[in-house]
């Protein structure tokens, strides 16, 4: 069952010159290639996080039903945090059951961003890295910005 | 073309530049910009991409109006941590730390995004003078509130728009050449699948446009709109419709399944139970399958259900399983 290409199409291509014109402040967002529904993206490391400095790069692909359903985004670049598994995949509400129509890839980017200021140990992808958070703070954050410096800095 | 730079603290710089330039090039004037910050520290960003110094603009389809992502790495720490050597590439990271990697340092705060678009962007999420054409006939602009595209327009903005010199070039074009708002619709495939026979008509009504071009008239309906849901608490709805003419149908609004739809239908067939639905619905069951929905059958079935919504149906269509 699928929606027309085209209203899909004209809804990705919206949001595309929204992205292009006024992107967020530490988000950008575009076709890989000729294809709309396959997207890049790089994340800048919230300054107020361990993972300021890094540039994070993201895959992005829209599903025919967009946006009905949410996109998909990967990490491409590895990163130390409970809520992104080493395959990339990350676990926020709103790119699963929490998911809104009226919700933009420029919004998505940001609650990716302030995932990475505030990660949430109570729902974690990678437990170990959960009860690190947890219990031992400091090193988590040394941890992840060695990571940070290692895998983000290019 | 003129480019936009904008650093990671939020500072935003605008940049003069041609599609040919390198983005070395670019950097340059960024530096210059930047109280000569060392062209080696600059990264720039666009569109997912870290742009390559040796590259022409052009490779990266930057083009006018756009925003490039600057980010500005250097021997410092970044602030949370002790500063290190300030001059060298050694970090305080463990021994074994590759060289090669310097430490990032990242101004300031990640900053607020967005903040009110300008003209330009607003215009264009508008989808150009596709929004005049719901504004004026529909009074869809509510309606399609939720499609986040289109902001719900206020007298205000209405005004502020209307005071734009591009905008008003825009309306003068537009109400000398009625030609061009069809040809303006009509190049827009999503915004052509929502017009009804009676839009087109209105389009190509010179005095329909000397109206949606007219600032004074649009305020009026604006103000009138904004009442008329104050009036109805909030709901959504074509209720300026009887200014613009009755051509409320075409613009629906997906997320208005759940609002009292009275005012927002077209034409209120669903109490006119005689008439077999699929002739009822016949504009509805046009409209689901120009979407794609080829199940005749479930279509009427749906369209049924929902007294003619077609949002509503596609909602319920989206989410069924495919009957296929």
């Amino acid at each position: 069952m699928l929606l027309t290409t085209r209203r899909v199409g004209f809804r990705i291509q919206k949001e595309l010159a929204e992205i292009s014109l006024d992107p967020p402040s530490n988000c950008s967002a575009g076709p890989k290639g000729d294809n709309l529904y396959d997207w890049v993206s790089t994340i800048v490391g919230p300054s107020d996080s361990p993972y300021g400095g890094g540039v994070f790069f993201l895959d992005i692909h829209f599903p025919q039903e967009y946006p009905f359903k949410p996109p998909k985004i990967i990490f491409r670049t590895r990163i130390y945090h409970c809520n992104i598994n080493s395959q990339g995949q990350i676990c926020l509400d709103i790119l699963k059951d929490n998911w809104s129509p009226a919700l933009t890839i420029s919004k998505v980017l940001l609650s990716i961003c302030s995932l990475l200021t505030d990660p949430n140990p109570h729902d974690p992808l990678v437990h170990s890295i959960a009860n690190q958070l947890m219990n031992d703070r400091k090193e988590h954050d040394n941890t992840a910005k060695e990571w940070t410096k290692r895998y983000a800095c290019c | 073309m003129q480019v936009t730079i904008k650093s990671s603290d939020g500072s935003k710089h605008q940049v003069d530049v041609e599609e040919a330039d390198t983005v070395l090039m670019l950097k340059t004037r960024v530096s210059e910009l930047l109280d000569n910050t060392p062209v080696a520290s600059l990264r720039l960003i666009y569109a997912g991409r870290i742009l390559k110094d040796a590259d022409a603009l052009s490779v990266y389809k930057i083009a006018d109006g756009n925003t490039i992502h600057l980010v500005k790495s250097g021997p410092k720490k970044p602030a949370a941590a002790p500063a290190a050597s300030a001059a060298g590439a050694i970090s305080d990271g463990p021994p074994q730390e590759p060289t090669t990697q310097q430490p990032q340092q990242q101004p300031s705060a990640t900053g607020g995004a967005g903040g009110m678009p300008d003209m330009a962007s607003l215009l264009s999420s508008m989808g150009g003078m596709g929004g005049m054409g719901g504004m004026g006939g529909t009074g869809g602009m509510g309606g399609m509130g939720g499609m986040d595209f289109m902001p719900q327009m206020t007298p205000e903005m209405l005004e502020q728009m209307y005071s734009n010199p591009m905008v008003q070039q825009m309306m003068q074009q537009v109400s000398s050449n009625p030609e061009l708002m069809r040809s303006m619709v009509e190049s827009n495939p999503a915004l052509q699948q929502r017009l009804t026979p009676q839009m087109r008509e209105m389009l190509a009504d010179p005095g329909f446009m000397r109206m949606v071009t007219n600032p004074d008239i649009m305020r009026a309906t604006a103000q009138l709109q904004a009442a008329v849901q104050r009036a109805q608490g909030g709901n959504n709805g074509g209720s300026s419709a009887p200014i613009g003419g009755g051509g409320g149908g075409g613009i629906y609004n997906p997320w208005a399944a759940s609002a009292p739809m009275a005012s927002a239908q077209p034409d209120p067939p669903a109490q006119d139970s005689a008439v077999p639905p699929a002739e009822r619905f016949a504009t509805e069951l046009q409209q689901l399958r120009d979407m794609g929905f080829f199940d005749e059958a479930q279509n009427i079935r749906v369209l049924t259900r929902t007294q003619g919504n077609v949002s509503a149906a596609i909602e319920i269509l989206l989410t069924s399983p495919p009957s296929m």
